[in-house]
Formats: C-alpha cells, sequence, structure tokens
C-alpha cells in the first residue's frame, strides 16, 4: 500500500506563465511560439526519480489557440516494458486560482514509446496549467 | 447446551444487525482522486466514459478553426457569441442513454469558453424550456404587466445545430469474451448554410465475459 502510495502523484510538471524562456538544465528547452505566450514569469518542476527512472517528461509546449490555452507535453518511456500510467491538467487564471481541472485520465505508453500528450483549456481565463502524472491506481 | 446456543444466536444476529448499518455494507464516496481511472465495472457506458468522451469532444471542437472563423465573425458583426441548439441525438445501443449526460457537460464547457450560448427556445422535439413559450401565451392577460412580457420577434434563432448518434456493436472474441465498442459521433452545423462546421468521433471499446450485457 505504501509502495502505491510511493508512486501516487509520480510527477507533477508544472508550467506558471507558460514560460518558454528557461528549461530546467535536466530538460530540454522547447521553443515556443513567442507571440502567443502571454507571460514569462517563474517556472519549475516537481520530478518524482522512481518513476522519472522509467517514464520521464522530455519536453513540453504551450500556445494560445483561439484564445485558449493549448499545452503538449511529451513523455519518453526510458524501459523496455509497457506501463500503464494517469495524467490530469489543472488550469489556473492569473492569479492562480484553480479554473477548472480533467479527471485523471488513462496512458498506456509502449515500451521506448515516446508520447506527446495534448490537452486544451476551455476557459480563456486560464493562463496557466499544471502537468500531473502517475503509475496507474 | 442450551446457553451456548443462545449465546451463538446472539453473536450471529449481532452480525444480522451491524450488517445493516451503513458502514458495514461498504458503501462510500468515490474520491475525486479515484474518479476516471477506476477499472470498468460495467460494459454499458458509464459515468467515467461519458466524462471522458465528451472531454475529448469538447477539446476537438474548441481546437476548430472553422468554429473559430465563425465565432469572430459574429463577434465582429453583432458583438455577440454563437448561438446554439441541441437537435436529434440518436441512440443505437442496447442502453436507455438519457443524451443530456453526454450532451450537458459540452455544453458547460461550451459555455465557459465565452464562445457560445445555448439556446433553450429550440431543441428538436420541442423546446427544451417551454417557459419562453408559455410566458408569451400572457399577451394581453390583463394581470401580467405588460411591460414585462416579452415582445414578438425576440427570441434569437440558432446559428449552429448539434447533432448526434450514439453507435453500439458487439464482437465475440475468439477467447469466449465479448467486445461492445461505442461511437459517439458528433456534428455541428451551420443552420444558415446546412453545412457541418465541426465533426467529432469517439471510440470507448470494453471487453468482458459474454455472461455479462452491455445494458
Amino acid at each position: 500500500m505504501i509502495k502505491k502510495i510511493a508512486t501516487l502523484t509520480v510527477i507533477a510538471f508544472t508550467i506558471l506563465g507558460c514560460a518558454s524562456s528557461s528549461s530546467p538544465s535536466t530538460y530540454p528547452a522547447h521553443k515556443s511560439a513567442s507571440n502567443v505566450l502571454r507571460s514569462a514569469t517563474n517556472e519549475y518542476i516537481i520530478n518524482n526519480i522512481p518513476l522519472d527512472y522509467k517514464v520521464s517528461i522530455v519536453g513540453y509546449n504551450s500556445r494560445f489557440v483561439n484564445n485558449l490555452l493549448e499545452v503538449q507535453v511529451d513523455l519518453k518511456n526510458h524501459k523496455q516494458r509497457q506501463y500503464e500510467l494517469e495524467y490530469r491538467v489543472r488550469w489556473f487564471d492569473d492569479s492562480g486560482f484553480e479554473v477548472e481541472s480533467t479527471p485523471w485520465l488513462p496512458l498506456t505508453i509502449n515500451a521506448m514509446e515516446f508520447r506527446s500528450i495534448r490537452q486544451i483549456a476551455h476557459s480563456p481565463k486560464v493562463e496557466s496549467f499544471k502537468f500531473y502524472i502517475r503509475a496507474k491506481q | 447446551m442450551k446457553k451456548s446456543t443462545i449465546a451463538i444466536s446472539f453473536v450471529i444476529g449481532a452480525f444480522i444487525v451491524s450488517g445493516c448499518t451503513a458502514t458495514a455494507t461498504g458503501v462510500q464516496y468515490i474520491d475525486e482522486e479515484k474518479m476516471g481511472t477506476s477499472t470498468p465495472v460495467t460494459l454499458g457506458l458509464d459515468y467515467e466514459d461519458i466524462n471522458r468522451a465528451s472531454l475529448k469532444l469538447v477539446n476537438s471542437m474548441l481546437r476548430s478553426s472553422y468554429l473559430e472563423k465563425m465565432y469572430e465573425n459574429k463577434k465582429r458583426r453583432e458583438g455577440k457569441p454563437l448561438v446554439l441548439m441541441i437537435s436529434d441525438f440518436t441512440n443505437d445501443t442496447t442502453q436507455r442513454l438519457d443524451i443530456d449526460q453526454i450532451v450537458k457537460k459540452i455544453r458547460i464547457a461550451l459555455l465557459n469558453s465565452g464562445r457560445f450560448i445555448v439556446t433553450t427556445a429550440v431543441r428538436a422535439g420541442g423546446a427544451e424550456d417551454r417557459a419562453t413559450y408559455e410566458l408569451r401565451k400572457l399577451r394581453k392577460n390583463e394581470e401580467f404587466n405588460q411591460r414585462t412580457i416579452a415582445k414578438k420577434g425576440t427570441i434569437i434563432a440558432p446559428d449552429l445545430s448539434l447533432s448526434g448518434k450514439i453507435i453500439q456493436r458487439v464482437t465475440e472474441l475468439p477467447n469466449g469474451k465479448q467486445r461492445v465498442d461505442y461511437y459517439i459521433q458528433m456534428s455541428l452545423t451551420d443552420t444558415n448554410s446546412g453545412l457541418a462546421f465541426w465533426e467529432g468521433e469517439e471510440v470507448i471499446s470494453k471487453a468482458g465475459s459474454d455472461k455479462s450485457v452491455p445494458w
């Protein structure tokens, strides 16, 4: 049970203000179309090492489509086995208040697979997001 | 001997009584953290299937560049969002489905996006909210202040209509199980031109024992 809990919310990947200017050194910097990004404030990544050893976030991108924030998160499976994961996105307004969130969504990532996940906010108020991924519960 | 029999029956009785309490029946609230990820309990369409399918359909709808152009045109012309009506939904499954379960989530998301307003004055098969028409019947009713009664020609006609179909297909699998596929299809039609500006399909596939039934 404790082991299972330990794998909960394994990677919380947070982008505040959807900045594209600086990325942590462990992740490659991704170029976003700067004209569609509204702010470039701080960003941080909380990463869980046990899952990251197997599956990790290798990049992200964000843009405004029809005035709605769209995000793409790139995942990579480093192992020769399939993993059952779950992810969700929480959307925040410019004051940091949560506007909406998706339910946990299932994701199967095959051996050594590179996978991109796309989600779009449903409200024009959304300015930033947090992406969560965990092992299947 | 008699005493022990009585004691045993007391214990059994206590178990039965405690079995009737809410905690012992195992009824519990489903935590939000667990929602959307639990193993399917039915071959039919459940809450989580509907939740997921409507989320994906809305995502696709909101990305549509045609709809964005339409919205921009109307906003420039009238400064108002697009008006959407809910049209026919065909349920071609063995389940008794309330289409509003699926459509409501889509309506909420579209309303939140600020681009769409759903009319309840028109719907396939009659108005969704009859109050709009019932209130108009009060014209010339002396009991009502006529200034507060809606004038003629005030109901807004829809720009778009949302229609759809849910299809179910059952297939026998070689391992003795059965596979059930649900196709949730939706179209958004421009009511002026009759052209479908957006189409979306979500497929939900489930497999289970051939003894279970998908309804």
